[in-house]
């Protein structure tokens, strides 16, 4: 999992802009796995366009046993999409709430929000999966499916919370000072000057978390729950094709993540030209 | 109609061990434009941000308009909707057009109707000269374009006070005539202005006052024309040898 | 006669070094999966208890070699035995054509079969074949998934652990175990927690034997465990724990 540098981050003294400033502070935690600039895209290329010949010919000129391999897996490839965009969807939820909790002035709220983040970035997400799938699923009722999805939100908001923090505190105190002089509250403030250069400041480091999440979706197989890991395990122990099961399963799972970096970086380039109609 | 538009009594401020303001007491009246000068460290942005609460007193009163800043009770939005402020940087946000930015608060703050907070925008960008670019976004902007749309943005909200912290000290020579002029401009309209500068050449030309600090305190204050001519203090002589 | 002396200390040396080599035993290492009652499993210490374990000593003792017990994950299991992690598994291995293609297996040592385990409250579903649209667990790879994959209208839940499978018929996340029936017993009569709770229905389903598995053409290991096998199984060992574990 990426950490964001939470307690490092500061705003510059005087940026030419608040948003480079910004943006330059949060690059400290950017990997290179989005491609934005012409090496990384290249990489990409190789990388993703290969993956696919792979997957394609691996199961063509040797059916046995890819062919078999492909068709036994394509449900537990369902099982790691549902689970992966349900825990983004909610880990976002939670991490915008969380990041919100972090800075705000109530001290109740403030402590609840840092508690949650503490406890949860302090215990590994296999252990969590264990504990939310064991003790805390059958007091509310839970399914594997859906222990799976709390576990991964839980942990993976804590973490998207610290994100917020950070990109909310990177925005220079000058846009906060200038929205309160003309007489904002806090929070009108916070929505319409601070979140909405927060997104731009955020989308890479909230972009690797996706991908992250993603991978680490693979940990739900250990839940019986039938992901796509999980299947390429049953079809390997009971016919022991192991090399190839397991080949065909990382070459799905590097398909998958290797897509959905490309569309972060995409998303990436929209942001940062959005608005600009004077270009 | 109060007499004094601003009345500061006693204003202290501490961050820990540092003493920002050791009591200053200032009253202006309405219409004055105030030039406020000193090294730096003085307290005078200090003391400026306090009057529209950036910055709280940690002993001494600030009452705009007879409400009351400092106390515990103040409706400090309501305050500032009467005070508006201009930065060294800026403070323009990046993400919304220059219009936008212009409008943002009369349609957030006092929920007036869009249409009429753009028009009134577009007139106030015409009157820092800047019409043709309302739908620029501020990173494609010179410094001083800038600063001219912030005092706009400021405007917008009708204020009964403007106040200026160091406005031109992050721009380029060349740019300065252009912010100082749209202030002159302001002063000639009547508006009460506070000023944090060490612009000499707009305090003749406009300021009713020049005060100058020291270490958070008033050391002297007068007409342009005294306190350049014949300084009192010491501390003063020295200071504006600097600077003239 | 000082350097013939010397000669004389160093090879009487050397022989008496090399006796506890020549008197070493050959060891086997073996694989196996202790999550498993009462075939293997850890006792509260942590040792390595159950049939299996047991057997192999009394096998090792009868066969002249030493048998080292090495607690390894079922999944991956047969994996690692061609990797040469160890020498053998020895974990209530099914014998089946499937394994036998890539493995091989000694003579067998113990008959089991699956069985079906479900909550109490359940009345009426005996056999696997009724359980069409419903939830069954079982633990991955095993003889118990395979039988449940037969049936495509049956949703079958693959576990690490057989233990796990059952946690989760307890808790009602599925609504059957398959399970050898030595393993269903231990469960289902003997845990304290389970027993009110769960029970096993209908009969034995499959005729299944346990052997002991070898990479293929370790024919010297394998005459080795078989001889020691056959001579547990002559003289009653075989069956005293049989009954000690089993019944």
């Amino acid at each position: 999992m990426t950490e964001p540098a939470a307690a490092t981050l500061k705003a510059n003294g005087k940026p030419s802009t608040p948003l480079t400033a910004a943006k330059q502070a949060m690059r400290l935690n950017e990997s290179s796995l989005i491609p934005g600039d012409s090496e990384t895209i290249a990489a990409w290329k190789i990388a993703f366009f290969g993956a696919i010949a792979l997957t394609v010919a691996l199961p063509l000129f040797r059916p046995h046993p890819f062919l078999e391999i492909l068709s036994f897996v394509p449900d537990g490839l369902a099982a790691t999409f549902t689970v992966t965009l349900a825990s983004i969807c909610i880990s976002l939820i939670l991490g915008l709430l969380g990041g919100l909790g972090r800075i705000a002035r109530t001290k109740v709220v403030n402590r609840i929000a840092t508690v949650y983040v503490e406890v949860v970035r302090g215990i590994p997400l296999l252990v969590q999966l264990f504990y939310i799938y064991y003790a805390l699923g059958p007091l509310f009722h839970l399914n594997g499916l859906m222990s799976a999805i709390a576990a991964l939100s839980i942990c993976y908001g804590a973490y998207m919370a610290e994100i917020f923090r950070a990109g909310i505190q990177s925005i220079p105190k000058g846009q906060m000072e200038a929205a309160l002089a003309l007489g904002m509250s806090r929070t009108q403030a916070l929505w319409k000057i601070i979140l909405p250069q927060t997104v731009k400041v955020i989308l890479p480091p909230i972009g690797n978390e996706f991908i992250a999440l993603l991978k680490d979706s693979s940990l739900v197989s250990i839940l019986a729950v039938s992901d796509l890991l999980r299947r390429g395990r049953e079809f390997a122990s009971t016919t022991f094709n192991y090399l190839e099961a397991y080949t065909v399963v990382a070459l799905i799972y590097l398909i998958m993540t290797l897509f959905f970096s490309r569309m972060v970086g995409l998303m990436e380039e929209r942001l940062r030209t959005h608005g600009r109609k004077n270009h | 109609m109060a007499e004094k538009i601003i009345r500061i009594k006693d204003a202290k401020k501490s961050f820990g061990h540092v003493h920002a303001l050791r009591g200053v007491d200032l009253e202006v009246d309405r219409g004055e434009v105030i030039l406020i000068v000193g090294p730096s460290g003085s307290g005078k942005s200090t003391l400026l941000r306090s009057v529209n609460r950036l910055e709280q007193l940690t002993s001494g009163e600030i009452w705009v308009e007879d409400d009351s800043v400092t106390s515990a009770h103040a409706d400090i939005r309501k305050i500032r909707e009467e005070v508006g402020m201009v930065f060294q940087s800026f403070n323009l946000f990046p993400h919304l057009s220059v219009l936008e930015n212009i409008a943002l608060a009369p349609t957030t703050v006092k929920n007036e109707k869009p249409e009429l907070a753009y028009q009134r925008a577009e007139k106030l960008l015409a009157r820092v000269g800047l019409s043709d670019k309302a739908h620029a976004y501020p990173d494609q902007l010179s410094g001083g374009q800038q600063q001219r749309v912030a005092i706009a943005r400021a405007l917008a909200m009708q204020p009964k006070i403007m106040l200026f912290d160091e406005p031109t000290s992050a721009l380029d020579p060349e740019m300065i005539k252009e912010v100082l002029d749209v202030m002159l401009d302001l002063a000639k309209d009547g508006m009460t202005m506070l000023v944090v500068s060490h612009e000499m050449g707009f305090a003749r030309a406009a300021a009713d006052r020049v005060i100058f600090m020291d270490e958070g305190m008033v050391v002297e204050s007068g007409t342009p024309a005294e306190l350049f001519s014949n300084p009192k203090e010491e501390r003063t002589k020295r200071f504006l040898e600097h600077i003239l | 006669m000082k350097m013939f002396q010397k000669a004389l200390l160093a090879v009487a040396t050397v022989a008496i070094a090399s006796l506890p080599a020549l008197a070493a035993l050959p060891k086997l290492t073996f694989g196996c999966d202790c999550t498993y009652p009462p075939m293997e499993m850890l006792d509260a210490s942590k040792k390595i208890t159950g049939f299996d374990p047991e057997m192999i000593q009394a096998v090792a003792k009868a066969g002249g070699f030493e048998a080292v017990v090495k607690n390894t994950a079922w999944d991956g299991i047969f994996a690692g035995l061609t990797a040469g992690d160890y020498d053998a598994v020895l974990s209530a291995v099914t014998i089946t054509d499937e394994r036998a293609r890539t493995m091989d297996f000694s003579i067998p040592y113990v008959e089991a079969g699956q069985v079906i385990v479900v909550n109490q409250s359940v009345n009426g579903m005996t056999l696997l074949n009724q359980f069409g649209g419903h939830k069954v667990g079982a633990q991955i790879g095993t003889t118990g998934a395979i039988e449940v994959a037969k049936y495509k209208n049956i949703k079958l839940k693959s576990y690490d652990e057989a233990g796990l499978a059952i946690e989760d018929l307890y808790v009602g996340r599925i609504d059957a175990v398959v399970v050898d029936s030595p393993t269903a017993r231990t469960y289902v009569l003997q845990n304290a927690k389970y027993k009110s709770k769960l029970k096993i229905v209908g009969e034995q389903f499959t005729d299944e034997h346990y052997g002991i598995a070898l990479k293929k053409g370790n024919t010297k290991a394998l005459e080795m465990i078989n001889r020691g096998l056959e001579i547990i199984k002559k003289n009653g060992e075989l069956a005293k724990l049989s009954h000690k574990w089993l019944d």
